[in-house]
């Protein structure tokens, strides 16, 4: 037999002290944590309203920004009015929205040969390649994009007969957001597929379906949280990417743009372009160009969490 | 759900399908956004100031790049595309430089004052120094950029210069400057404004600092808007307050520098730029590049050659 090892524990006093102390460790960290959060808003609100009541003087000129041809204009040609949002949203949303389209059906396959067809280690590979995507930066795909897919956007437009600005246009800015959030929809997708319980598959199996039928009418189905979840988080993140979108996009100065061959700009591109340059209200006034993406993406969130209150009620929760 | 998602996905074929053929094509017109000095440059140089500062003022379907590297790339995947780029880039860009004017861009032309389209790189100083020797560092600074020395630097990193033989070399003056004599381990000097000069006065810099007691060189790089607002402007006193700052532009009416604080380097040119598979032109004047920024002009069978 070994040697009983002899424990000692500190005396009742000491220990409930030592438990005070981390608990108080524990809640400055959560306090450093929330408040960073309510920094933020705070700064973004002070800094993002400014430019509104701020009086600008300027190249001669004397002015404040006006809100409402601030958040109605059409193009971003100059301050103080002549500068609106409305069309850097509108693309902001049509890109995303297309990215999310091109990401979903190559996702949700993906994730279901990972899951459920190919062999384990087979899987297991993919799987991990997929996640590695996700570790690549922005600039990095903002790189590819502007070499490898604008090109092939342009080749592309030649051949039906258009033309296109060498490929800048709001089909390259999809197809690169697309690439960003193929990891993580495909990620929470494999991981809801799995979750299916096996008694599924072989029940649908048993009553004769087929094993498409099943993928199709039986996994998806029930793995429709899951990929509705990495649907929100991937849309969270196509309107937010600013590096990747901007070097592929055309930064175009009005809108909206609903043509796929065409330039356009979105919030995000739009507050990083000539930003290292700017001064006075041209700098301040990207804060609220900040403010305006925040409270589209919390909207954008609120929006999908209803549609998933929604899908739950009619289909049932899994 | 399912209708929404169908109708999404059937939009975008409908926008494509309603797109016209286009047989002869249309002029893309590149441009660097309000903030660029080279913008800044050439649309002063073609007569259209207008359009500093003002997109509101170019031609409808323009294109904004992020930066000079933005444009060589851009202007190199289009075939119809036209933009401006600053010489020094032109000869390894992939692009090709037109005439202006009937001048070829070259640094002889430019020097010879026939090719019309440059801007120059400035600098400007404080208006007063708290510290006595960083005043004196500063006067040696500006001494030296009139050396032979500093010009062939400045030259080196693409600066269009003449060095005369009558320009000073540092050793011949430097006893003029007691200061450079001395240890100035301690002392930091601080450099800033314009990001496009930013690599020749990192390297002016490099060379003064063992000429000048090693002192210290802090380059802060954030474009020429505040070249003029951390020496003199809003930011002279702040963190940021600059002691020697660039400007890839002439300061403007809103920034007035106190007499004797600022200087010329050295010059650039800018180039029109166009595809090298567009053989339509080769030589462009003011008043058809201000047509095609303006949109007046937007096909290339309505340029002469």
């Amino acid at each position: 037999m070994e040697s009983v090892k002899q424990v000692t524990f500190k005396k009742g006093q000491q220990r409930t002290a030592l438990d005070k102390a981390a608990s108080l460790a524990y809640l400055s960290t959560a306090i450093i944590a929330a408040s960073s959060l309510i920094l933020i808003a705070v700064f973004l609100l002070v800094k993002g309203l400014a430019p509104f009541f701020t009086t600008y003087n300027e190249n001669g000129l004397t002015f404040k920004v006006n809100l409402g041809s601030f958040l109605f204009g059409l193009h971003w040609y100059s301050l103080p009015n002549e500068s609106g949002i409305l069309y850097l949203t509108i693309n902001t949303l049509y890109v995303s929205l297309l990215a999310t389209l091109i990401a979903l059906p190559l996702s949700v396959y993906t994730a279901l040969f990972i899951s459920k067809i190919a062999p384990k280690i087979c899987g297991n590979i993919l799987a991990f390649a997929i996640e590695l995507l996700a570790a690549i930066p922005s600039v990095v795909y903002g790189l590819f994009g502007r070499e490898i897919i604008c090109p092939m956007v342009d080749f592309f437009a030649q051949s039906l007969g258009l033309t296109s600005k060498g490929g800048l246009s709001t089909l390259s800015a999809a197809m690169v957001l697309a690439l960003m959030i193929l990891p993580i929809l495909t990620s929470l997708s494999v991981n809801a597929m799995n979750n299916v319980p096996k008694s599924y598959l072989a029940s649908s199996l048993a009553l004769g379906a087929s094993k498409t039928e099943t993928y199709f009418k039986v996994i998806i189905p029930a793995a429709r949280n899951g990929i509705f979840a990495g649907l929100i988080l991937g849309l969270g993140r196509a309107l937010g990417e600013a590096t990747a979108v901007s070097s592929v996009i055309g930064n175009a100065g009005s809108g909206p743009t609903f043509d796929l061959f065409g330039t356009s700009a979105t919030l995000t591109s739009n507050m990083l372009l000539g930003y290292s340059e700017a001064v006075g209200a041209n700098a301040e006034i990207r804060f609220s160009i900040g403010l305006a993406l925040i409270l589209l993406i919390i909207g954008v969130d609120l929006l999908l969490g209803l549609v998933q209150k929604k899908m739950a009620k009619k289909y049932g929760q899994d | 759900m399912k209708k929404i998602v169908s109708i999404l996905l059937v939009a975008p074929l409908l926008v494509l399908a309603s797109c016209n053929k286009v047989s002869d094509p249309t002029i893309s017109v590149y441009t660097r956004d309000t903030t660029s000095g080279t913008r800044d440059g050439f649309m002063t140089a073609i007569g259209y100031s207008a359009a500093k500062s003002d997109n509101s003022k170019l031609a409808t379907g323009y294109i904004q790049v992020a930066s000079n590297g933005d444009m060589i790339s851009s202007v190199k995947n289009d075939a119809n595309g036209i933009g401006y780029i600053s010489l020094s880039t032109l000869s390894n860009s992939g692009v090709t430089g037109l005439s202006y004017e009937g001048v070829k861009p070259s640094e002889t032309t430019v020097l010879d004052g026939t090719y019309k389209m440059t801007r120059n790189f400035n600098y400007i100083v404080r208006a007063s120094y708290t510290n006595d020797k960083t005043a004196q560092i500063v006067a040696a600074y500006r001494a030296f950029l009139s050396t032979s020395d500093a010009k062939a630097t400045m030259k080196q990193l693409g600066g269009i210069l003449s060095i005369a033989a009558t320009d000073p070399t540092w050793a011949s003056i430097k006893a003029n400057y007691p200061v450079t004599a001395e240890d100035n381990k301690a002392i930091t000097i601080h450099f800033g404004g314009s990001t496009s000069v930013e690599e020749m006065a990192k390297a002016l810099s490099k060379e003064f600092s063992p000429l000048c007691g090693n002192f210290v060189a802090e380059h802060n790089h954030t474009g020429s808007g505040d070249a003029y607002k951390r020496t003199q402007g809003a930011d002279k006193d702040s963190a940021n307050a600059l002691d020697i700052a660039y400007a890839s532009r002439e300061f403007s009416s809103s920034e007035p520098a106190a007499s004797g604080t600022t200087g010329k380097m050295c010059t650039d040119a800018i180039v029109a730029a166009i595809n090298t598979s567009n053989t339509k032109i080769i030589n462009i004047t003011a008043a058809s590049l201000k047509g095609i920024y303006s949109g007046t002009i937007t096909k290339w069978s309505q340029l002469s050659k």
